[in-house]
């Protein structure tokens, strides 16, 4: 369909969002267009202010719009345990669980072979760097688990590990609530492996 | 939207869409395959372990317009637990690599499927720069653009000794029929890329290489790999980095 200059733009932009196809990029277009003026400034202001004062702690890496962030400028955490994560995302869902009370690290990646994705690609070396400059008891692996997570808690471990410092690794098993009959194979497998006594 | 079963490798895995992934997966009964595993990144997605590199899976899959959909899995297993060893995890993802780059879609390739079976585990017993090189000798093989080893590309004549190697030629060149090949193709490297070729992955011995002609039959898998897949693999660049 031949849209208007402007709209087939904005139409163009939101389709490149992750997830967005043509038919849902053209009806957030059309959403758009029918909004208050007010409001459609306030959502393009929202996205510039977003990407011009948002940028990385110099410490962890996660994404925040103070250096250092207010987890790494936080006095009541534990400075002396460092939970290792992938993503800025993955910092957003352990602070949900509002029970851990150290700081992290964000790698932005995992190694991954398949994607060319080595350790200099991810920040392996600002972690090392900050292992020698910071008195750290416990690293706690948070990688996803999937092999490339597995292969990346594992490498990190090898290179830390010399130190004296604690590496530890987020347990995997079965999620609160489910039934086990539904659970995968693997899953299943991993919980056994990592049980407990009680 | 037919349904059919399947026993699968997974060969590949990336992100797509929310919480969904795109999986390459090879199979004895149809090659390689693209499949959408929707929803498993979800931690309590059943399709989760279909996401898992080197997985042996056994799939039921919905045939699609544009992509096949998993729409079950059971799991049976890792090829090998690469966790503890990242150097074999390179190796063996480049034997991936190349496996999912040269084979079409919906191509029976029975003995590819069970020399993966083989050789990923290898990874973990052999030196797994040698087992990966085999691996390419060995699986190129079965692509329909194998190279000639032991004879003259261009005469048909044995070669014997020290000889040349033309990528674009499609192999060793005997030094009658030299023009502009550069690449020498010493008696030792082409013992050793035959070894290769016979190498049996069930029953793996132990031999000595020397690193020169270790080198140079890996600078042959190389030149011939931008050849025939004009494209670089990105496990070669994850190799560089922690092979430097």
């Amino acid at each position: 369909m031949q849209y208007i200059e402007p709209l087939a733009k904005l139409i163009e932009n939101l389709r490149a969002l992750p997830g967005i196809g043509s038919k849902t990029a053209a009806r957030l277009a059309y959403h758009i267009l029918d909004m208050e003026p007010s409001k459609a400034k306030a959502l393009a202001k929202a996205i510039i202010d977003a990407k011009e004062k948002i940028g990385f702690c110099n410490t962890c890496f996660n994404l925040s719009d103070v250096n250092p962030c207010s987890i790494c400028a936080a006095a009541n955490r534990d400075h002396s345990t460092i939970c290792v994560v992938e993503q800025p995302r993955d910092v957003a869902a352990m602070e949900r669980m509002r029970d851990f009370k150290g700081v992290y690290h964000v790698l932005h990646g995992v190694l991954s072979p398949l994607d060319g994705i080595g350790p200099d690609n991810i920040r392996v070396k600002e972690l090392l760097v900050r292992l020698q400059t910071t008195k750290v008891k416990e690293l706690i692996m948070a990688t996803n688990p999937n092999v490339e997570g597995e292969a990346t808690a594992m490498y990190i471990a090898k290179l830390v590990k010399p130190a004296g410092i604690k590496v530890t690794r987020i347990a995997h098993g079965l999620p609160m609530g489910g039934d086990l009959e539904y659970a995968d194979e693997i899953t299943l497998a991993k919980a056994l492996e990592n049980r407990r006594e009680i | 939207m037919a349904l059919y079963n399947v026993k699968a490798i997974v060969l590949g895995a990336v992100n797509w869409g929310e919480a969904d992934k795109l999986i390459t997966l090879f199979s004895r009964d149809k090659g390689k395959i693209k499949a959408a595993a929707y929803g498993c990144r979800r931690t309590n997605s059943r399709l989760a372990s279909a996401a898992q590199l080197f997985s042996i899976l056994d799939l039921q899959l919905a045939e699609g317009q544009r992509l096949d959909i998993i729409k079950n899995c059971d799991h049976n297993g890792f090829l090998a637990d690469f966790s503890y060893d990242y150097t074999a995890f390179a190796y063996a993802s480049f034997v991936a690599e190349i496996v999912s780059e040269t084979f079409e879609e919906n191509q029976p390739q029975a003995q590819v499927y069970d020399k993966l079976l083989q050789i990923i585990p290898a990874m973990l017993k052999r030196n797994p720069r040698v087992a990966a090189l085999a691996a390419f000798f060995q699986i190129l093989e079965y692509t329909g653009s194998q190279l000639q080893y032991e004879n003259c590309v261009i005469c048909g004549e044995k070669i014997k000794g020290d000889a040349f190697f033309s990528c674009e030629e499609g192999g060793a060149v005997c030094n009658k029929c030299k023009k502009n090949e550069k690449i020498i193709y010493p008696a030792k490297v082409r013992l050793f890329i035959l070894h290769l070729l016979k190498l049996d992955w069930n029953d793996l011995q132990p031999f000595k290489i020397q690193a020169k002609d270790l080198l140079a039959a890996e600078n042959i898998m190389l030149d011939y790999l931008e050849i025939i897949l004009e494209k670089h693999l990105k496990s070669l660049d994850f190799i560089k980095q922690i092979t430097k």
